[in-house]
């Protein structure tokens, strides 16, 4: 399921006072089974990119391919591109409004016609994705952690089967181990062959699970590419008010004091190795 | 009787609080915590969530009061009514969702709702809404609508008007949690700033481990309780707690302790990007 968009610009309240152009001639290219990182600064235009992606917005200009067809285009059902393409808003505990989260799970799929016994095997299928005990499903989804909901909202799209999911800031608002525990799920997600987009503020995750990175900037993509070239241009992400990830960071300095270390180390792990590496190169007392 | 005395700073003295799930069924948010905080110091409190720091920041305000133990801020019993509105005046709170906070339409009526409420003459209140604005870096906004504000641009508008009640501390219940990176940077700043040059108090529940860089001390909470506290290298060293608990060591951090691990002979306290730079370039070359 290739998702294409071809100079893609979106203008909200076009024709009055308070025309205000988001994005601007956008054109990429997404293949299945990909993991792509969208960063950019608020107001970047992230969240209207998105909401073209399965149609919740149509484009002023520009086209938005799906399978290869202009999902605007007379006769395509927008109901079937956002089964295949599931949107995960930002703070989804907002949006569950069922009384078990059985029902909240299940409500997409009824939506979509499926007989109950089909709904029930969908439902669990994706409890077992997100690892939501089955005993919650009875719950209020009230009752719920801040993590425990978030998993509630993404089982809900996993429960109509999309072939690509989006995830619009997954993490914002939970503890460290809440954080993990939601990553770990989109990551065995996308290794059960779904593709990923990541929409997300923080960087070291970004960089540590996302293959394909793409920024915005004042609604313009400028840069997509791999993660590890995406990150290496420290100085260019600050200038668009980002940041990258820490250890990233750290090499860029000490490059400047002269040492000959990588600068497109992504993980604490890498930095450790490369570090080492330049010691020992450097026949450094106390370096193994 | 009411009266602020700065000498006492803010105490919690084995404090009990439960809370009603239903009639049956009460859980206990904070179990025996004893917390002492001096006039100016900077604490960042961390915890899992459902630790009790959410709970422990608003005994420091009067919004809850203990079932048993005893909170003084400045020298005030929260259980004595009287002296409420005087605390919450002398230590006033910030949230996390700053579009819950603002009320009015524009930035210096908002600031200025604090001190209206506590019936201070119009010609100083436009004095204290202008030092409070300044105070954030906001007074260029003065007559913005809050809506049209950026997030960390809204909480720096949502301490102005805590600012403008002259208060002794701000408790800060995860004020960044829904910012940018850019937003967050720019809130972190403003506090210390009004830490460092106002003397103000501060205390900041966060689940960003990296702001608690910034603190004195750094408080961590487990299950209703005080489990570690210290400088953030103290805290931080203590690898195995923090995560045992939940929580991580920052990412400079981590890579320092790997560093000592890997045999490299710096201080594995190093926490931020430029302690561990020169942490590496002072070593010497030994062969």
């Amino acid at each position: 399921m290739p998702i294409e968009v071809r100079n893609l610009t979106h203008t909200y309240m076009q024709g009055t006072i308070s025309e205000v152009t988001a994005i601007f001639d956008i054109n990429f290219r997404i293949d299945d089974g990909e993991f792509i990182g969208l960063i950019g600064a608020t107001g970047s235009g992230k969240s209207t990119l998105i909401q073209h992606l399965n149609g919740l917005l149509k484009p002023s200009s520009g086209t938005v391919l799906v399978d290869g067809v202009d999902i605007w285009s007379k006769g395509v059902s927008l109901k079937k591109v956002r089964q295949k393409i599931g949107l995960v808003f930002q703070y989804p505990e907002q949006q569950v409004f069922e009384e078990t989260v059985y029902d909240d799970i299940a409500f997409g799929p009824k939506n979509l016609g499926y007989s109950q016994k089909e709904v029930e095997g969908q439902v669990e299928e994706a409890c077992e994705l997100v690892g939501l005990d089955r005993e919650l499903l009875s719950r209020s989804p009230f009752e719920l952690s801040g993590g425990q909901v978030r998993r509630v909202a993404i089982a809900g799209i996993l429960a109509i089967k999309p072939k690509v999911l989006i995830l619009d800031e997954p993490t914002a608002g939970l503890d460290p181990r809440g954080r993990r525990e939601i990553l770990d799920n989109i990551k065995n997600l996308h290794e059960t062959g779904i593709s990923v987009i990541l929409v997300s503020h923080n960087m070291d995750d970004v960089a540590r699970l996302c293959e394909r990175i793409m920024v915005l900037d004042k609604g313009k993509l400028v840069a997509d590419g791999p993660a590890r070239e995406v990150f290496s241009q420290g100085r260019f992400l600050e200038s668009i008010d980002l940041k990258p990830p820490d250890v990233t960071v750290l090499m860029e300095k000490l490059r400047d004091r002269g040492w000959a270390v990588r600068n497109d180390v992504l993980t604490v792990e890498e930095a450790c190795a490369e570090i080492v590496k330049e010691l020992q190169r450097r026949g450094v007392a106390g370096a193994i | 009787m009411t009266m602020v005395d700065e000498a006492w700073g803010l105490e919690a003295k084995r404090v009990f609080y439960r809370y009603e799930v239903d009639e049956t069924h009460k859980v206990l948010a904070l179990a025996g915590v004893d917390f002492e905080v001096s006039q100016g110091e900077f604490v960042v409190v961390l915890g899992p969530n459902g630790s009790g720091k959410s709970t422990l920041a608003k005994h420091f305000n009067a919004l809850l009061l203990p079932d048993d133990g005893d909170v003084w801020i400045f020298g005030m019993n929260t259980k004595d009514s009287e002296s409420t509105w005087e605390i919450r005046r002398s230590a006033g709170m910030v949230f996390q969702n700053p579009d819950n906070q603002l009320v009015a339409t524009v930035v210096e009526e908002d600031v200025a709702f604090g001190p209206e409420n506590l019936g201070v003459k119009p010609q100083d209140i436009r004095e204290l809404v202008a030092n409070a604005l300044e105070a954030v870096g906001m007074e260029a906004f003065n007559r913005h609508a809050p809506h049209h504000l950026s997030g960390g641009q809204k909480q720096r508008v949502a301490i102005a008007g805590i600012l403008a009640m002259k208060p002794k501390c701000i408790i800060l219940d995860e004020p960044t949690a829904m910012l940018d990176p850019a937003g967050r940077e720019e809130v972190m700043k403003t506090i210390k700033g009004l830490n460092e040059e106002m003397g103000i108090t501060i205390i900041h529940i966060t689940h960003f481990m990296d702001e608690a860089l910034y603190a004195d001390r750094v408080i961590v909470m487990n299950e209703g309780q005080i489990v570690m506290q210290g400088t953030p290298k103290t805290v931080f060293g203590q690898s195995h707690i923090i995560s045992q608990i939940g929580l991580d060591v920052p990412p400079v951090g981590k890579l320092s302790q790997e560093l000592c691990l890997a045999g490299i002979n710096i201080d594995p306290g190093a926490l931020t990007v430029d302690e561990l730079v020169d942490e590496l370039c002072q070593l010497k070359s030994g062969i």
